[in-house]
């Protein structure tokens, strides 16, 4: 309820900032994830992702943003059976940073806030009654950079961390890992 | 006309004379039959007598025969009229060990899972119907954990002494051998209610009877037997004077005299001397499992001593059981079994029963006490024989074979005998009982042991070589009118046992978020079934629920050795039987493991 409330807040801020903005970026960024849970990662192993943002200057170097983090819909073979099994890890997003604007390269660091809803399929009849289907907030870590290569254009790469440990059932696991994403995007000026 | 008149004359002297030739010589022929009979009579001996028998029936007026020690424990080992004497220093080829065969210098049954709890045999004179008990449940496990009733034994071993008035093994063996145990502890619970009609559990077809120590140092057999089949039945004095009660150890000097049955469970070579209260000449002790509670002695246990005068030097023996599901009719005369021995001043003799076919069953098996410490026999099957004639008729079978120990041994026939109901047939056994001159097992009514043994005209046959047969009922005077031969024989299909192995295995399934239980259980087709085997039906009931619990929870394929029982949540435990079901339809006794 916390996190919600904070997630809800920053969304506030953000609307609020865009009052106050001086230009905002449009932009797809895609790349891969890794898979901090062992598990995880040798069941469904890591995955493409796409992270289509939007973000606002409201100054020279602070900046507010919101994404999507989609793509991770891995299938794989689980237990002891090998029995048929899905994951997918997809959550919207909502970022403040801090940028640096040294000609037509722009450094960045972000903080942010996601809330990501997970959801595991198992294909066998003996643990239809367990449903993997929840959503939980977490904190998100990020940095990258943006390199103009004209006015209204940008190449742009950036290195995430997203930890995110839920607990459906007894057992605890580490949905988190770091996202290795590279795109583009738009500048619209406004004043 | 004289002519023809003389000639008649002739014809019929000589035809006169031939007549009279013909008469002497066919009473020649009946004097020399008779003669044999007559001689078979004379020849026929009975075995010695246990003179502890005796001396017992001669004093039980004077009740002489301790019933409690002086601290108050029961006992209850009354000797039987079998003599021990000729067994002793015989080292049946069954337990002497091979030469390179060295067994270890300790060895507990306690340890390798081959025993049940301890029991109370209360103030009742019941040790022996315990330690048969304590011998037979440990030969079924670990595979198999029952618990017998021993309150139905004493109540209904059929012989002239009271429940609680004490037995011995050959009282239990008779019981057992002819069905009517053992029946389960729950159906007849451990006090006095005397119920009838309850169904034996298991058929008690091979009681092996393992020879005395000769001496102090002849353990060897005991040993074996003890590692092979587990818990031995054996007889010993007891006396609260012979027993250190700090270190569990008892040692009997000088009494040559039993008064307590208890079951052998291992042994030490190691154990101090010094721990008994009067010091043996040398260490080393057997590992006794007694009947009165976990409260007494190292939670019923104690050790005897290598040098104890009376442990182990009578009856000891192993008791082995098989599935009800085999033999179907059971045909018997002996249902005292064996009180006494006859023989022919020889090794060798005959005996026979007759028999009426019951049921269309086939004739598989033949079971008989052997006393000697090797036996060598022949079986023969006779079909529709003639009355008291039992090698008459037809021959439908015969086999033969060599036994390596004392005992009772059901010997199952390499091919059935078809019967027909109604149909009449004897078993005959020829049997050689090595340096024992008594070879015939019979059931003789003993007064105040065995009284109730009755026997008709017709039933029980014996001889010397086979071919002169005495009705055991109508010849020597009557005197053994009401005994009969101790040998049995038994119709149906071979005995149907219950998958090996059985194992169960808790598995967890990890599906990341939560894990899935697993009771993973395991078996393996039994080597001793004959039969073909259609399936294994698998029964599941909660761990701690009641026997009636049990439902089936999957019929399975003859060649699947196993099932994951899937789907369990962490605290979800449960207990499990299989069975095996035959082409015949019939289901074997369950195996039962648990979580």
């Amino acid at each position: 309820m916390i996190k919600k409330t904070i997630v809800g807040f920053i969304f506030l801020v953000f609307l609020a900032s865009t009052i106050y903005a001086i230009d905002f970026n449009v932009g797809l960024f895609f790349g891969e994830r890794t898979v901090n849970d062992s598990d995880i990662k040798y069941i469904y192993g890591q995955g493409y992702i796409y992270f289509p943002f939007l973000n606002v200057n409201v100054s020279k170097a602070i900046i507010f943003g919101l994404g999507y983090e989609g793509g991770y819909s891995k299938e794989g073979e689980i237990g002891i059976y090998k029995e048929p099994a899905s994951l997918r890890v997809v959550g919207p997003e909502i970022f403040i940073g801090y940028q640096l604007r040294l000609k037509s390269f722009f450094p960045y660091l972000k903080i942010g806030c996601g809330y990501f809803a997970y959801k595991q399929t198992v294909e066998s009849a003996y643990v239809e009654e367990y449903k993997v289907d929840g959503k939980k907030a977490t904190v998100t870590f990020s940095g990258g950079f943006k390199v103009f290569v004209l006015n209204y254009l940008f190449l742009g790469t950036e290195v995430k961390y997203v930890p995110l440990r839920v607990q459906p059932y007894e057992n605890r696991v580490d949905l988190g890992g770091i996202r290795y994403l590279i795109g583009f995007g738009f500048r619209f000026e406004l004043k | 006309m004289k002519g023809i008149r003389k000639n008649r004359y002739l014809k019929a002297k000589y035809w006169l004379s031939g007549l009279i030739l013909f008469s002497v010589i066919a009473c020649f022929v009946l004097y020399l039959s008779s003669g044999n009979l007559a001689q078979d009579e004379a020849k026929i001996r009975p075995a010695p007598i246990n003179p502890e028998f005796l001396e017992y029936i001669q004093g039980l007026k004077l009740e002489k025969w301790p019933k409690y020690t002086e601290e108050g424990h029961p006992l209850g080992l009354k000797p039987s009229p079998l003599n021990i004497f000729y067994i002793k220093n015989a080292h049946p080829t069954e337990f002497r060990p091979v030469r390179e065969e060295r067994l270890p210098t300790s060895y507990d049954l306690r340890c390798e899972g081959k025993l049940n709890p301890i029991r109370n045999q209360g103030r009742c004179g019941s040790c022996w119907a315990f330690a048969a008990y304590g011998s037979l449940e440990s030969f079924l496990l670990p595979s198999e954990s029952w618990n017998f009733s021993e309150q139905n034994l004493i109540d209904h071993h059929g012989f002239d002494w009271g429940p609680c008035e004490g037995g011995d093994i050959f009282m239990a063996t008779a019981y057992l051998a002819r069905w009517s145990g053992p029946v389960k502890e729950e159906d007849d619970p451990y006090q006095y209610a005397y119920l009838t009609g309850l169904k034996a559990r298991k058929h008690v077809q091979n009681v092996i009877y393992v020879p005395s120590r000769s001496d102090s140092l002849d353990n060897d057999g005991l040993k074996l037997a003890v590692m092979k089949y587990g818990a031995v039945y054996t007889s010993m004095y007891f006396a609260g004077s012979c027993y250190n009660s700090i270190y569990n150890a008892f040692y009997n000097k000088d009494i040559e005299k039993g008064s307590h049955a208890v079951a052998i469970v291992g042994w030490d070579d190691s154990f101090d001397k010094t721990k008994f209260k009067i010091t043996p000449p040398g260490k080393g002790a057997f590992i006794a499992r007694n009947s009165w509670g976990k409260n007494w002695g190292e939670s019923g246990y104690f050790y005897v001593s290598y040098y104890d005068n009376y442990f182990g030097r009578e009856w000891n023996a192993v008791l082995k059981a098989e599935p009800t599901s085999g033999y179907i009719d059971i045909y018997q005369y002996d249902t005292l079994g064996w009180t006494w021995s006859l023989g022919y001043r020889s090794e060798t003799a005959w005996m026979a029963n007759i028999f009426t076919a019951s049921s269309n069953n086939p004739l598989i098996a033949v079971s008989f006490y052997a006393a000697g410490s090797s036996n060598s026999y022949e079986i023969y099957i006779y079909t529709d024989i003639s009355d008291e004639q039992p090698r008459s008729g037809h021959l439908a079978r015969k086999e033969s074979g060599l036994l390596v120990s004392p005992g009772y041994f059901t010997i199952p026939l390499k091919v059935g005998v078809t019967l027909k109901e109604g149909q009449r047939f004897s078993v005959v056994l020829k049997l050689t009982t090595k340096n024992y001159k008594y070879p015939i097992p019979i059931e003789y009514p003993f007064r105040n042991y065995s009284s109730r043994a009755r026997a008709e005209a017709g039933q029980s046959f014996i001889s010397s070589n086979g071919s002169a047969w005495n009705d055991l009922h109508t010849s020597w005077e009557g005197e053994f009118a009401n005994s009969n031969v101790c040998l049995k024989t038994f119709a149906g299909f071979p005995p149907l046992y219950p998958p090996a192995n059985f194992k169960l295995e808790r598995v967890e399934n990890n599906f990341i978020f939560f894990r899935e239980y697993i009771n993973r259980l395991g078996w393996k087709a039994n080597p001793k079934n004959k039969i073909k085997i259609i399936s294994y039906r698998l029964y599941r009931k909660p761990k701690e629920a009641g026997e009636k619990s049990y439902r089936l929870l999957e019929e399975l394929r003859p060649n699947v050795y196993s099932y994951d029982d899937r789907g369990l949540k962490k605290d979800e435990f449960y207990a499990y039987k299989i069975s095996a079901v035959d082409e015949l339809g019939r289901e074997s006794d369950p195996v039962e493991v648990s979580n």
